[in-house]
């Protein structure tokens, strides 16, 4: 099960975004697209599912043809969390069924039923499942969107920036989660991201996008400074810390030091 | 593809307490569904009683079941019943005709009054009744033309062209919105505009009026449910319970468009089809409703916002919510009317605007404190 793009463009009427994009994902692997902003990693993961419909280019997932396929089937096979959703008057639970819609004709089976709420209670989610989604905090709802993408039972999971209006804990939870399924069920992932350290945390491939053009695609042993140096402009440092890839932006400034808090005198 | 049930070792037969749950809360608002029906029903039975004609309910029963054949029956059959299977089936089609805007443009103030409908219609009317000089009020509307040689002649031409009118709105808007890729702001806009532009066309067209055709022309835009005939019904109802199903059909898609139009598009809807297809659909309930009975305000926003509160945004049950809710609010103030004056002299729209307007302001007050 391969994830394979070959040759990807995408264009508003003249301006192009993105050219020659190309890339092939063994299953199980989680793929960070990184770039500046702007640099069209949204536009490139709407492309892949055919949110936007690309000027040209070859889309594979284990040989078949994602582009010429019918939408409806096209979702079982691929899931899309996009970066935030509006609020909504749907509940939680019925948001999360939505993700099987792709296989209800009628009306939810049992088997959709009780998948949601499996998907649910491994997400922590299942003391909301009432609620309206629109009354959640920004990462309960990200969650919330996460698990419909899960409950679509995809083999292709896009995700634009999931952990961009989560803490640090949360952050960490919810990767490690898209780890495990990716891992677990063989997934392929493409995540657009922001955070370096997230990115060399989960990611195992970089796909990197500068000026509308792949910079590089590289396992992420691979990656080196002078690649994020050339793509974000700015010389960095990679350092290892207690296991993790580390990366340390570094400029003429040397690090300030720290300010002592001055006492007001009262009185 | 086997998800949970291989992979997880879990088995997925069997819904757990939070799927129970959700069934409690589906089967709660089902249940809620068949009181409002009973409500319906009740509500319909006794408005059929009330009058300056003195029915029993025994009377009503008997003449609607045919065995009763005196005044009675004439009472219900020809001037009773057509009102209220009208305010009802209208109220119905109001009803989804808003929810269905709002949900397709994914925005709260789309309803056939704000997007042009309405004020089309209106126009129309004016149009056929001062500038083709046709439509004596007396006549019933299509039954009774039917019968003259010259079928674009009296009450006939007054709703075509009020129909006409308000699908010249909605093509219009469709352009527009089609033109703006369909951005759901542009297209309250486009209506705001259009609703502009054709009041000052009726009012342009009752500057050269005559005295009796400005007071046909008034009395036309008065929404009223008391001036359809059975064949008109049988039109409208038959339009509305189509759109309905289509709709019904689509309940799933119109739940993923609420999620958003990229994550609607990514688990499998056409969503650029389903706007157009729906939108054509939702606005010719409008216009018919509009054509036959005149601008029944507020009712088209009102209904779908009830609802909401009620059962909240799954189109499943919201569909059929708004619907009865549409039909309930129209009925109850028809009769209210009735009660008022009397003879039944009111016209339901006047009374939809001045009960809509504060409730609806009352629904905004209370969702901003929730």
């Amino acid at each position: 099960m391969t994830f394979y793009v070959n040759n990807l463009c995408f264009d508003y009427g003249s301006a192009p975004v993105f050219n020659e994009v190309g890339f092939e994902l063994p299953p199980g692997s989680v793929c960070g697209v990184l770039g500046v902003n702007g640099a069209g990693k949204s536009t490139l993961l709407k492309c892949l599912i055919r949110i936007l419909d690309p000027s040209r280019g070859e889309v594979r997932l284990n040989g078949l043809d994602l582009r010429s396929m019918p939408r409806r089937k096209l979702s079982r096979y691929a899931a899309y969390v996009p970066q935030s959703t509006g609020a909504q008057l749907l509940s939680v639970f019925d948001t999360v069924l939505l993700g099987r819609k792709p296989y209800i004709t009628w009306a939810p089976s049992r088997r959709d039923l009780a998948m949601v709420e499996k998907i649910l209670t491994t997400m922590h989610l299942d003391h909301l499942a009432l609620r309206p989604a629109g009354s959640l905090s920004g990462g309960e709802l990200q969650k919330v969107t996460i698990a419909r993408a899960l409950a679509q039972e995809p083999e292709l999971l896009l995700m634009d920036e999931p952990t961009s209006s989560l803490d640090l804990k949360n952050q960490i939870a919810v990767m490690d989660r898209i780890s495990d399924v990716v891992v677990s069920q063989g997934l392929t992932a493409v995540v657009s991201m922001h955070d370096l350290n997230l990115a060399f945390r989960h990611a195992d491939f970089f796909l990197l996008l500068n000026n509308g053009a792949m910079h590089a695609f590289c396992p992420r042993e691979e990656v080196t400074p002078e690649m994020i140096r050339e793509v974000y402009g700015i010389p960095v440092a990679l350092e290892r810390v207690r296991g993790h890839t580390v990366v340390v932006p570094l400029d003429s400034h040397q690090p300030r030091e720290a300010m002592r808090p001055s006492l007001v005198k009262t009185g | 593809m086997e998800y949970i049930d291989t992979r997880q070792g879990g088995r997925c037969e069997d819904p757990g307490p939070v799927a129970r749950l959700y069934g409690a809360s589906i089967a709660r608002r089902s249940l809620m569904f068949s009181g409002l029906c009973l409500l319906l029903i009740v509500l319909a039975v006794w408005a059929v009683t009330v009058g300056s004609y003195h029915l029993s309910i025994l009377d009503v029963v008997r003449s609607l079941l045919g065995v009763e054949t005196g005044t009675a029956h004439i009472v219900v059959w020809s001037i009773r019943l057509p009102r209220i299977v009208a305010a009802m089936v209208a109220g119905c089609g109001l009803g989804l005709s808003g929810l269905v805007t709002q949900s397709l443009l994914k925005n709260p103030l789309a309803s056939p009054f704000t997007l042009g409908i309405n004020q089309g219609a209106a126009c129309g009317a004016a149009f056929a009744i001062v500038v083709l000089g046709v439509g004596g009020l007396e006549q019933g509307a299509v039954a009774a033309s039917a019968t003259q040689a010259w079928p674009l002649h009296g009450m006939c031409a007054v709703t075509l062209c009020a129909f006409l009118g308000a699908m010249a709105a909605t093509v219009v808007i469709l352009i527009l919105a089609r033109l703006r890729g369909m951005s759901p702001e542009s297209v309250i806009l486009a209506g705001i505009a259009l609703s502009a532009l054709f009041t000052s066309g009726t009012i342009l067209i009752q500057y050269f009026a005559s005295e009796i055709e400005l007071a046909a022309v008034v009395f036309w835009a008065f929404g009223d449910v008391a001036r359809s005939s059975w064949q008109e019904l049988w039109i409208l109802g038959c339009v509305t319970l189509a759109v309905l199903v289509y709709f019904l059909l689509n309940r799933w898609n119109l739940n993923a468009l609420a999620a958003g139009e990229d994550e609607a598009q990514a688990l499998g809807v056409n969503v650029t089809g389903l706007r157009l297809t729906g939108m054509i659909l939702a606005t010719l309930v409008a216009a018919l409703v509009t054509a036959f009975h005149g601008v029944i305000a507020f009712l088209g926003l009102l209904a779908p916002h009830i609802a909401r509160r009620l059962v909240g945004g799954d189109h499943r049950l919201l569909l059929p919510f708004s619907c009865l809710i549409g039909a309930l609010l129209l009925l109850g103030a028809d009769t209210a009317g009735r009660l008022l004056v009397g003879s039944g002299a009111l016209p339901v729209g006047v009374l939809t605007s001045f009960m809509g307007a504060p409730l609806f302001l009352f629904l905004l007050v209370r969702g901003i404190n929730r």
